[in-house]
C-alpha cells in the first residue's frame, strides 16, 4: 500500500578517508571471519550496513503545536550467508520449516559511532548471533531441498560481484524550527476554520540519512541524503458514518525547496474546502465502464498493477502468481507505452522524485531497468537474487532496516509515444461513454494509494484507493463529485483496456510497503483513458458524527469557511 | 453539578485562542466542557450521563539509554494527554466494570503547547467517542448481567466536600528533564562504570524522568492540580557462563524523595554490579532437585512478597468478562459470588499469626520521605491515612477505589491508582509488612538448617536476588517468561544470587535453578522472619498484570522482613549452549 513521502539526496562530494565507523565495522568483520573460518561453515558473504538517521518533526493542530522534536538513531543490518551462492542459508524454506524464527533484525548502535568499544561490542554480538543462526539454518535448507519437490525456478541464491568503493560526503539539512512552528500553527488554524472539520494536522518532517556499507567482497560505501516533506491533513465523519480525510503532502530533496507560508495556507484552504465538498457528496455505486485516470492516479495504478509483479524475486517463490514470467518478449500493453524504473533520476516533470538513490541496499549502483518497450515486456527489477535469464542485479535490492532486501521499485516511469492533448481526453471519455450506452463515465482525479495481491490463493487483483472521483455525464450535465468507491481489477485485463494517454506527466511520491519493508518510491505517468474499469464500494465507518457542535470560535489566524453550525 | 455553577459564570473570561493556558484557565475550561457535555450530549433512549471526569497530564519527559558509556538513544520533549472517565446510568449500575475496551475510559494526546482551543477540541473529540462507547457498553452489560439484590453498585459518589486545588509541590528541584543533556549524561556516566574487557554481553543504563502536573476535574466538583514527578534509572548487565547460561542483574533507582547518588557513586554501582554478576558465572549449577526450606533475604524477600501478597490486598472487583468470539475479556469475576472478584482475600489468612500489613502514607518527597507521595488518589479521594490491611495474619480490609464491594461498606480509602484513560483500581502504594516476632540472622539460619535436616539436607537454600524478567529480555536469548503470566498461578523469577548455606556458616553460590510453581499459600508457610528490607518497584498498571518494560509502571515502595519458608521446590535449569558466542567479545 502506498502512503505519501518524499526523497532527497545532496549532491555528493568524495570523502575517501575511512571513518572510525567504517574502521570499526571492518575490524570486527575481519576478527569474526577469522573465527568463523576456524569453526567451519564460514559465511561466503557478509555485509554490514549502518544507517545514521536524524529526523526533525513538527506537527500542529487547531492552531497549536502538537509536537516539535528531533531524534537521532543509528542502526545496523547484517546480511550473512552460509553455504554457496547456488544454495545458501537465506534460501526460502517451505512447509513447517518455514515457521522457523527469522533471526534478522536491526540493532541499535551508539549515536557517536566513533566511540570504539560500545560500537565494536554491538557489532560483535549481532554478527556472532547471525552466524550461529545461519549455521543452523543451512542445515534445514539442505534438508528442505531434499524432502520437497524441485522449485519451479531453479536459480542461484546470490550473485557475487566486483567491489565498489565510493565514500561520499553527506551533509545533514536543518530547518528553522521556530519559524516553521509559527507557520504550521497558522496552517493548522486554517485547516480547522470550518465547523465541518473534525480533526486536522499540519506537519513538517526532515529526515537525514547517512549509510555506511562494508562487505566481504571489499565494497565500501558511504552515501545518503535527505527526505523533506510538508503536508496537511484534514478529516471528518460524514452523516452516513463515512470517515473522510484529505491529505496533501509535498515532498522535496532539499529544505530550500519548501513552499512559503502563503502557498501552504492556500493548500490548507483547498484541502479543507474539498473535505467539506466531499462531506456533502453522494457515495458512488459499483460501476463498470470507461474511466479517465489523472496522471498521479495512473501512476499509482501502474505501481500496483505492474510494479509489484515485475519484482524479480517473486518469480522464485512458488506461492507467487508470476503473472509476467512467461510474457518476456510478448506484448502486455498498447504499443505506445514504455515503462522503465530508474532510481538515478533525481527529478522529473519539475518535481523531485522520492525513489531516487545512488546505491541500493545491497551495495549495488542504481541502474535504469527497462520493463516495457513499445508495449512489449522486457524484464524484471532485479536484486542480487538471479533468475535463469536475468543473472545480474540492476540495482533494485531494497529494504527498510531490519528486513532482508528484495527487488523493489524506485522511480517507475510510464511514457507514451502517442499522446492526446490532456484537454481532449475528457471529450474522448464522453465519446467512449456514449459508445457504450452509459449514463456517465468516471474521472478519477485523486488517489490515496493502493494495494495488490500477487499470490495464488487470493485473487491476483489490485485495489487503487480513489479519493476524489467525478461522474462525467454523457448528456452534458455538470460533473458530480462522488465518494466511497475504489478501482479494482486484475492486471492482464486492465492493461488491455488502455486506449489513450495524455501529453502530461503526473508525479506520485510515496512510500511502498512489502515483505522487505517500507521504501520511498515515485511513479510518473500521463493521464490515461481506459475503456473499462470496475469500481467497488469503499469500506465505510459506522460511527455517528460528533453529537455536539464543535467548540465555539475559530482558532486564531483561521478564516471561517464551508458549512454552517 | 452545583459545584460547577460558579465556574460557569466565568465563561466570559477567555484567553486568546492561540496563547498557552495557565493552570487555572485549564481547569476552568475542563469544568466548562464537563458542564456543556452533561447538559447537552445525548443519544435516543440512552441512560443519563451521571459522571464525567477529566485528567490532564502535562509533563516534560526525558529518556536516555547508554551502553558502556556511549549514548544509544535520547528523547526529551513535553507530553500532554487528556484522560476521561464517563459513567452513564446511575451509581448503582453503570457502564463500567464490564470487559472489553470500549468501557467509558479513554485518552488522547494533546498539543504540547496547550491553547484553549486545543483543549476544548480535545475534550469535544474524546468525550464524544467515549460517551458513545459508554452508552453501548451499558447496554452490553445490562443484557448479560442482572445485579443481585445485594449488589454494592458500580460507583461510590463522594460524600465529602470536593477537593480543590493543591499547591504544586513534590518536584525534585535538581532533576529537571527539560534541562538539555541531563538524562543523557546520567545514562552515560552510569554505564561507563561497566567494564570494557569483554566480560559482559550487556552493560547499559536507561534513565526516564517525568516532571509536571496532573489535573483532575470532575462533575462532582473535584478541581485538583497535583504535582507529578518520576525518576527511574536502571543499570542493567548480562554475563554468560561457559556453559552458555545467561545471567542478568540490575541496579535500579526509583525516586520518591531522596536525590540520586552522585555520578561517581552511580558509576561505581555499575562496576560493582558487573563484578558480582561476572563472579556468579563461575558458580556451579544445581544438579539435583531440592525440596525443603528456603530463606529469602534482601531483594529476594521483596520480590517474594510483591509477587504473592500484593494482589491479595487489592480490593477493586475485576470487570465482568465480555464474552467475545475470541475469548473472554475481563476475567476474574464470579457471578456466583461477586465479592470474590480478583485475588483479594478479605477475612482470610494470608500470613502467619501475629503478622501485620499496612499501606502507609508519606509526606511530600521534598521532606525526604522514603515512600511514594500520594496525598490524593486518581479519583480525587484523599489518601492521607494509612490503611491497616492485615492483622494477626488475616486480611481485615482491602485497598479500595470508588468501585464498591458489599463486604467493605466503608468504601474507598483513597488508593485508586492507574494510568490515565483506564479504569482505576485500589492498588498498593507503600506496603509495610511486619512479622509478629523477628529472629536474628543466626537464629533464622539455625532454624532453617534444622528444618532442612528433616528433608535429609545438610544445607538450606538461601536466595538474595532474583533476575528481573524485563532486564533479562534485553537480550534476544533472554527468553523472558514473565511473572504473573503463568496460567496456573504466579511464578517467581529466575534466582540469581542463590546459595547453599551450611551449619558452619559457609555460603556456597549456585546457579542454574528455578522454583517450580508457587501459590499464595507459601506465605502462610513462613516459619520465621528476620531483618526488615526496603524495596521499590514499578507496579504494572493493570492489577495482576505483567511488566514488559523496565521503565513502565507505577512507583511503589515495599518494606518486608527476610523470611524462612518451610518448603519450596527448586529444579535444575539447563543452559542452552547454542546461545554461547563463537567469537570472543572485543576488548578495549
Amino acid at each position: 500500500m502506498l502512503t505519501i513521502a518524499l526523497t532527497a539526496l545532496l549532491l555528493p562530494a568524495q570523502a575517501q578517508d575511512t571513518s572510525a565507523l567504517e574502521d570499526a565495522l571492518t575490524a570486527e568483520l575481519g576478527r569474526a571471519m577469522a573465527v568463523f573460518e576456524e569453526r567451519g561453515e564460514p559465511p561466503y558473504y557478509v555485509a554490514l550496513a549502518v544507517e545514521e538517521k536524524e529526523t526533525t518533526r513538527i506537527a500542529a493542530t487547531a492552531g497549536a503545536i502538537m509536537s516539535s522534536d528531533s531524534d537521532q538513531v543509528a542502526t545496523m543490518d547484517v546480511e550473512l550467508r552460509v553455504g554457496t551462492p547456488e544454495l545458501d542459508s537465506t534460501h526460502p524454506l517451505r512447509g513447517m520449516s518455514s515457521l522457523r524464527e527469522d533471526a534478522r533484525r536491526a540493532i541499535t548502535l551508539p549515536l557517536d559511532t566513533s566511540d570504539a568499544y560500545p560500537l565494536r561490542h554491538a557489532v560483535w554480538k549481532e554478527l556472532d548471533a547471525r552466524w550461529r543462526d545461519a549455521v543452523e539454518r543451512i542445515v534445514v535448507v539442505r534438508s528442505n531441498q531434499t524432502v520437497k519437490v524441485e522449485e519451479e525456478i531453479v536459480a542461484p541464491d546470490f550473485e557475487l560481484r566486483e567491489p565498489t568503493v565510493d565514500r561520499q560526503e553527506v551533509q545533514f539539512q536543518e530547518v528553522d524550527a521556530d519559524a516553521w512552528e509559527a507557520t504550521l500553527k497558522k496552517v493548522s488554524a486554517q485547516l480547522d476554520a470550518s465547523d465541518r472539520v473534525h480533526h486536522s494536522r499540519a506537519v513538517l518532517q526532515v529526515e537525514n540519512l547517512r549509510e555506511t556499507f562494508v562487505d566481504t567482497e571489499g565494497t565500501r560505501l558511504v552515501h545518503g541524503g535527505s527526505w523533506v516533506k510538508v503536508g496537511v491533513s484534514v478529516g471528518a465523519t460524514a452523516a452516513d458514518g463515512d470517515e473522510l480525510s484529505i491529505d496533501r503532502i509535498l515532498s522535496y530533496r532539499s529544505v530550500d525547496s519548501l513552499p512559503d507560508e502563503a502557498a501552504l495556507l492556500a493548500l490548507a484552504e483547498e484541502a479543507r474546502d474539498l473535505l467539506v465538498a466531499q462531506l456533502d457528496a453522494p457515495r458512488g455505486e459499483p460501476y463498470s465502464g470507461p474511466v479517465l485516470l489523472d496522471g498521479r492516479a495512473a501512476a499509482v495504478f501502474f505501481h500496483e498493477v505492474l510494479g509489484h509483479r515485475v519484482e524479480g524475486h517473486r518469480m522464485k517463490l512458488d506461492h507467487e502468481g508470476k503473472t509476467f514470467l512467461e510474457y518476456v518478449g510478448r506484448p502486455i500493453l498498447p504499443d505506445f507505452i514504455d515503462i522503465y524504473d530508474d532510481p538515478t533520476l533525481a527529478e522529473l516533470a519539475g518535481e523531485d522524485l522520492n525513489g531516487f538513490y545512488a546505491y541500493d541496499d545491497e551495495g549495488v549502483p542504481a541502474e535504469r531497468a527497462v520493463i516495457v518497450e513499445d508495449g512489449v515486456f522486457q524484464g524484471f527489477l532485479m536484486a542480487r537474487s538471479p533468475l535463469p535469464d536475468f543473472p545480474h542485479t540492476n540495482g533494485h535490492g531494497r529494504r527498510s532496516t531490519g528486513k532482508a532486501p528484495t527487488s523493489r521499485m524506485g522511480n517507475t516511469i510510464i511514457e507514451a509515444s502517442e499522446t492526446v492533448p490532456r484537454a481532449k481526453l475528457r471529450a474522448e471519455l464522453i465519446r467512449e461513454v456514449k459508445a457504450q450506452g452509459l449514463e456517465y463515465g468516471l474521472y478519477i482525479e485523486e488517489i490515496a494509494g493502493g494495494f495488490t495481491m500477487t499470490g495464488r490463493v487470493l485473487p491476483n487483483a489490485f485495489n487503487v484507493r480513489a479519493i476524489t472521483s467525478w461522474k462525467v455525464f454523457a448528456d452534458g450535465r455538470p460533473d458530480e463529485l462522488i465518494r466511497g468507491v475504489d478501482l479494482v481489477g486484475t492486471p492482464l485485463v486492465a492493461f488491455g483496456n488502455i486506449v489513450a494517454a495524455g501529453d502530461d506527466q503526473g508525479v506520485f511520491n510515496g512510500t511502498c510497503g512489502a515483505s522487505s519493508g517500507w521504501v520511498p518510491v515515485s511513479a510518473v505517468s500521463p493521464t490515461l483513458l481506459l475503456r473499462e474499469v470496475e469500481l467497488q464500494l469503499k469500506e465505510k465507518g459506522e460511527d455517528r458524527p460528533p453529537l455536539l457542535p464543535k467548540p465555539d470560535g475559530p482558532p486564531a489566524g483561521g478564516q471561517a469557511a464551508g458549512g454552517a453550525r | 453539578m452545583t459545584a460547577l455553577l460558579p465556574l460557569a459564570l466565568l465563561v466570559s473570561f477567555a484567553a486568546a485562542a492561540d496563547e498557552p493556558l495557565d493552570h487555572a484557565m485549564q481547569r476552568r475550561v475542563l469544568a466548562q466542557e464537563i458542564e456543556r457535555h452533561q447538559a447537552e450530549i445525548t443519544l435516543p433512549d440512552a441512560p443519563p450521563l451521571y459522571h464525567l471526569r477529566y485528567h490532564l497530564l502535562e509533563v516534560h519527559q526525558a529518556q536516555a539509554k547508554a551502553s558502556f558509556g556511549s549514548l544509544i538513544a535520547s528523547e526529551a520533549a513535553p507530553f500532554t494527554a487528556l484522560g476521561i472517565e464517563v459513567r452513564v446510568g446511575e451509581p448503582s449500575f453503570d457502564n463500567t466494570g464490564y470487559g472489553g475496551w470500549e468501557s467509558g475510559f479513554g485518552r488522547i494526546a494533546l498539543p504540547e503547547q496547550l491553547t484553549e482551543r486545543a483543549l476544548r477540541m480535545g475534550c469535544w473529540q474524546l468525550t464524544d467517542d467515549t460517551y458513545k462507547d459508554a452508552v453501548e457498553q451499558y447496554a452490553r452489560k445490562a443484557a448479560v448481567f442482572t445485579p443481585p439484590p445485594d449488589h454494592p453498585g458500580d460507583y461510590q459518589t463522594s460524600t465529602e466536600q470536593p477537593l480543590v486545588t493543591l499547591a504544586s509541590r513534590g518536584h525534585y528541584a535538581h532533576m529537571d528533564p527539560a534541562e538539555p543533556g541531563w538524562a543523557e549524561r546520567l545514562a552515560q556516566v552510569t554505564s561507563a562504570g561497566f567494564p570494557t574487557d569483554g566480560s559482559l554481553e550487556l552493560g547499559s543504563t536507561i534513565v526516564a524522568v517525568e516532571r509536571g502536573s496532573h489535573t483532575i476535574v470532575d462533575s462532582e466538583g473535584t478541581d485538583l492540580q497535583l504535582p507529578h514527578s518520576e525518576v527511574v534509572l536502571r543499570a542493567m548487565a548480562h554475563a554468560r557462563a561457559d556453559d552458555g547460561m545467561l545471567l542478568s542483574d540490575h541496579r535500579s533507582w526509583i525516586l520518591f524523595g531522596a536525590g540520586l547518588p552522585t555520578e561517581d557513586e552511580l558509576s561505581a554501582a555499575a562496576s560493582e554490579l558487573a563484578a558480582e554478576l561476572i563472579a556468579w558465572t563461575e558458580a556451579p549449577t544445581l544438579e539435583d532437585e531440592y525440596v525443603g526450606p528456603v530463606i529469602f533475604e534482601d531483594q529476594a524477600a521483596v520480590d517474594l512478597f510483591r509477587t504473592l501478597l500484593v494482589t491479595q490486598l487489592e480490593g477493586t472487583p475485576p470487570p465482568i468478562p465480555f464474552e467475545a468470539r475470541f475469548g473472554a475479556m475481563g476475567e476474574g469475576f464470579s457471578f456466583a459470588d461477586d465479592s470474590a472478584g480478583g485475588g483479594a482475600r478479605l477475612n482470610r489468612r494470608v500470613l502467619p499469626a501475629g503478622w501485620a500489613v499496612r499501606d502507609a502514607v508519606f509526606p511530600n518527597p521534598e521532606d525526604g520521605a522514603p515512600g511514594v507521595f500520594q496525598p490524593i488518589d486518581v479519583e480525587g479521594t484523599k489518601s492521607t491515612a494509612p490503611v491497616q490491611l492485615v492483622e494477626d495474619g488475616i486480611v481485615r480490609t482491602l485497598l479500595m477505589s470508588r468501585v464498591p464491594r458489599k463486604d467493605i461498606p466503608s468504601g474507598t480509602n483513597g488508593r485508586a491508582r492507574g494510568s490515565i484513560g483506564s479504569r482505576p483500581a485500589g492498588r498498593v502504594t507503600n506496603l509495610e509488612v511486619t512479622p509478629g516476632k523477628r529472629a536474628s540472622e543466626r537464629k533464622l539460619r539455625k532454624q532453617a538448617l534444622a528444618l532442612a535436616a528433616a528433608y535429609g539436607h545438610d544445607h538450606v537454600i538461601l536466595v538474595r536476588r532474583f533476575q528481573d524478567d524485563t532486564v533479562r529480555a534485553q537480550d534476544r536469548s533472554g527468553n523472558a517468561a514473565y511473572s504473573y503470566l503463568s496460567e496456573d498461578g504466579p511464578r517467581l523469577p529466575l534466582p540469581l544470587q542463590l546459595y547453599r548455606v551450611y551449619a558452619d556458616g559457609r555460603e556456597e553460590p549456585i546457579r542454574g535453578a528455578a522454583f517450580t510453581k508457587v501459590d499464595r499459600w507459601v506465605l502462610r508457610d513462613i516459619v520465621a522472619a528476620g531483618e526488615q528490607v526496603e524495596g521499590r518497584y514499578l507496579a504494572p498498571f493493570e492489577p495482576g498484570g505483567a511488566s514488559f518494560s523496565p521503565l513502565v509502571g507505577m512507583p511503589t515502595s515495599i518494606s518486608v522482613p527476610a523470611v524462612l519458608v518451610e518448603e519450596l521446590e527448586l529444579v535444575p535449569v539447563s543452559a542452552d549452549p547454542r546461545s554461547k558466542p563463537a567469537v570472543p567479545a572485543p576488548v578495549e
